[in-house]
C-alpha cells in the first residue's frame, strides 16, 4: 500500500505530499488543479509510463529540467521516478534502479475517463491495457515489448525503404520477440476473461461478457519455438505484399482483444452502459491478477448512472482506492471513506 | 563529434579556452599525430599504429578462430577478459535500416575473403545482445555456414539492449566461454 508520496516539478505541482489511507481517500478539485496528475504520478511507479503521455518528456512541470516523484509503501520500500532531459531515472532506497528491478513494487490499476471507450475505442487502447497489466504481472515484459517495437521498426524501416534483403533478415528476429509478446498477451487474457465474466454478472448486468485475443498470424495454440518457427515462416511468406504496402501487415502491432456479450460483439452490439460497464469489469479484474494493486479512479464515477456509481463499490475489494472527483457528491453514501483531501492548483491539502 | 551534446561542446571549449597555450599546442600536435598514425589494421579493422594491430602481430595469438565485434570498443571490451587469445574482425557497426546501414556498409566482404584464406576454424559472433546485433549475427552466420567452419554465438546473459562495453570482464568472459554453435 501507499504510504506517502512526493512530487517534485511534475505537470502542474512544485513540491507536494499526498498520504493516502487504506480503504477509500477520495481528492476534490476543480477541472485541471492537477487531479489527474497526481494518480498519473502513482501510475508511473507501476508502470513507467503515463496514458495521457506518449513520452515522460511532458510530465516534467514547464521550465524545469527535471521532475519525478518519490513513493513510500506500508512495507518499507522507497522508490524514485525521476524524468531528467527525457530520461527516466529510477531508484530504490538511494540506489539507482533497472526497470526490471523495478517493476512490480508498486503496482496500481488506473482507470480514467478514456477508459470509458475501452470497448468501443481504437484496438491500441486495449493493447496498451493488456500491456500495462502485463509490465506489472512480468517486469521483464517491458524489455521483450521494446525488443518487439525496436523489431517492428527496422523491419518496417527496410520495407520503406524496399530493402528486401535486410527486410528479410529482420523477420527472424521479429518473430522471436513477436511470439514472447503474443504468448504473454494470450495467457493474461485468458486468465482475464472468467474474472471479467464474472464481476460483468456482479455489476448486475444481463448478459455474459467474453474476452478472447484476436491473433492476425492465427497461430492459436501454437508455443514456444514452434510458434517462433510459424511466425517466422509468416514473415516471409508476407514478404512481398509487405514490400508492397511499405509497413508489416501481421503482428502483435495489429492485434485485438475481443469483447463480446452473449456472442455478439460488444463494440457494435452493446448499449453505452453495458460497454462503460463491460471496461469496468475488464479494469476491476486487472485488480484481482495484480494483489495489493490500489485501484485509482480518475474522475470516472461522474460518467456513471448512480445504480452503476454503487455496484462498483459493492464489487471492488481493493486494499486502497484513490478516488478524484470534481464533487463528493458522485461517491455513493454507503463507501466508506477513510480520508479526504483537496487539490487547488497544484497545492494539496488534506481536509481535517 | 560522436557522443558530444550541446553542454558538453560548450564545456569543452571553455576549457580550451581557460588553458594555457602550450596545452592547446600538445593537444592539437596529438590531434595530428592521431590522424598521421593511426590507422585501420589491415586484417581486422582494429586501431592499429603500422600495418597490423598488435593483436593481429602478436605471433601468440590462435589465428585459426577469429571473433567478430561491431565496433573496436567492443574488441577493447573483449581484451580487458584476458580470456580470448584468437584474432578479431570488426565490422564496423551493425545492419539498421533505421540508420540506413546495410550489409554492404559493413566489413562482411572482407570478413569472408579472410576466413577462405587463412585456414580459420571457428568464427565467434559477438556482435551486441540488442536487436541489431542478433540480426546482423544471423546475417554473418548464413553466409558463413556454407563455408564448412565452426560458426558460434555468445551466450546471452549480458545486459539486454547493452552494449558489450558496458559489461563487466567477468559476464564477458562468461559469455564468451558459454558461446554455442548456431
Ligand atoms: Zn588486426
Amino acid at each position: 500500500m501507499i504510504e506517502l508520496l512526493r512530487v517534485h516539478d511534475l505537470r502542474n505541482y512544485h513540491d507536494a505530499e499526498f498520504r493516502p489511507a487504506p480503504g477509500i481517500t477520495t481528492v476534490v478539485g476543480d477541472n485541471g488543479s492537477g487531479k489527474s496528475s497526481l494518480l498519473e504520478s502513482i501510475g508511473l511507479f507501476a508502470t513507467l509510463s503515463s496514458p495521457r503521455a506518449p513520452s515522460l518528456k511532458v510530465v516534467v512541470r514547464e521550465g524545469c529540467e527535471e521532475g519525478g516523484a518519490r513513493l513510500e509503501t506500508t512495507d518499507g520500500a522507497q522508490l524514485g521516478v525521476f524524468v531528467r532531459n527525457g530520461r527516466t531515472v529510477l531508484r530504490i532506497g538511494s540506489s539507482p534502479a533497472q526497470a526490471r528491478d523495478f517493476l512490480g513494487r508498486s503496482k496500481c490499476v488506473l482507470f480514467t475517463p478514456e477508459d470509458l471507450d475501452l470497448v468501443r475505442g481504437e484496438p491500441a487502447l486495449r493493447r496498451r491495457a493488456i500491456d500495462d497489466l502485463l509490465v506489472q504481472l512480468r517486469p521483464r515484459y517491458r524489455s521483450m515489448r521494446s525488443d518487439f517495437e525496436r523489431a517492428l521498426r527496422q523491419r518496417n524501416a527496410a520495407l520503406r525503404d524496399q530493402r528486401s534483403t535486410e527486410a528479410a533478415l529482420y523477420g527472424e528476429p521479429l518473430a522471436i520477440a513477436a511470439a514472447q509478446i503474443l504468448e504473454s498477451r494470450r495467457d493474461v487474457v485468458e486468465r482475464l476473461g472468467p474474472l471479467g465474466a464474472e464481476l460483468y454478472t456482479d455489476l448486475a448486468e444481463r448478459g455474459s461478457l467474453e474476452l478472447a485475443y484476436t491473433d492476425t498470424s492465427d497461430s492459436h495454440g501454437v508455443t514456444g519455438d514452434e510458434l517462433v518457427a510459424r511466425l517466422t515462416g509468416l514473415y516471409a511468406q508476407t514478404l512481398h505484399t509487405d514490400l508492397e504496402r511499405g509497413r508489416t501487415s501481421i503482428g502483435p502491432h495489429r492485434d485485438d482483444l475481443e469483447i463480446t456479450l452473449d456472442g455478439r460483439e460488444a463494440r457494435y452490439y452493446a448499449s453505452r452502459g453495458e460497454q462503460r460497464s463491460a471496461a469496468l469489469a475488464f479494469r476491476l479484474a486487472e485488480l484481482r491478477l495484480l494483489p495489493g494493486a490500489a485501484l485509482l479512479l480518475d474522475d470516472v464515477l461522474s460518467e456513471l448512472d448512480p445504480e452503476r456509481r454503487r455496484r462498483v463499490f459493492d464489487v471492488t475489494q481493493s486494499e486502497q482506492t484513490i478516488i478524484t472527483a470534481t464533487d463528493l457528491d458522485v461517491i455513493p453514501a454507503a463507501a466508506k471513506i477513510e480520508a479526504t483531501w483537496s487539490v487547488v492548483d497544484g497545492k494539496l491539502r488534506e481536509a481535517s | 563529434m560522436p557522443g558530444v551534446g550541446p553542454k558538453s561542446a560548450q564545456r569543452l571549449a571553455l576549457h580550451i579556452l581557460r588553458a594555457t597555450q602550450e596545452d592547446v599546442d600538445r593537444l592539437a600536435a596529438a590531434m595530428h599525430e592521431v590522424k598521421e598514425k593511426v590507422s585501420f589494421c589491415r586484417t581486422c579493422f582494429n586501431l592499429a599504429e603500422g600495418m597490423l594491430c598488435p593483436v593481429c602481430s602478436d605471433p601468440g595469438r590462435d589465428a585459426t578462430v577469429v571473433c567478430v565485434v561491431e565496433e573496436v570498443k567492443d574488441l577493447a571490451a573483449l581484451e580487458r577478459t584476458a580470456e580470448y587469445k584468437g584474432q578479431y574482425h570488426v565490422l564496423g557497426g551493425c545492419i539498421s535500416p533505421l540508420d540506413g546501414v546495410g550489409p554492404e556498409d559493413l566489413r562482411v566482404r572482407e570478413l569472408l575473403e579472410r576466413v577462405g584464406r587463412d585456414g580459420v576454424h571457428e568464427v565467434i559472433l559477438a556482435t551486441s545482445p540488442t536487436v541489431e546485433g542478433e540480426a546482423t549475427a544471423m546475417y554473418v552466420s548464413g553466409l558463413l555456414r556454407p563455408l564448412g567452419m565452426r560458426v558460434t554465438r555468445i551466450a546471452s546473459g549480458l545486459p539486454v539492449g547493452g552494449d558489450l562495453d558496458y559489461a563487466d570482464e567477468v559476464t564477458l568472459g562468461r559469455a564468451l566461454e558459454g558461446r554455442r554453435e548456431v
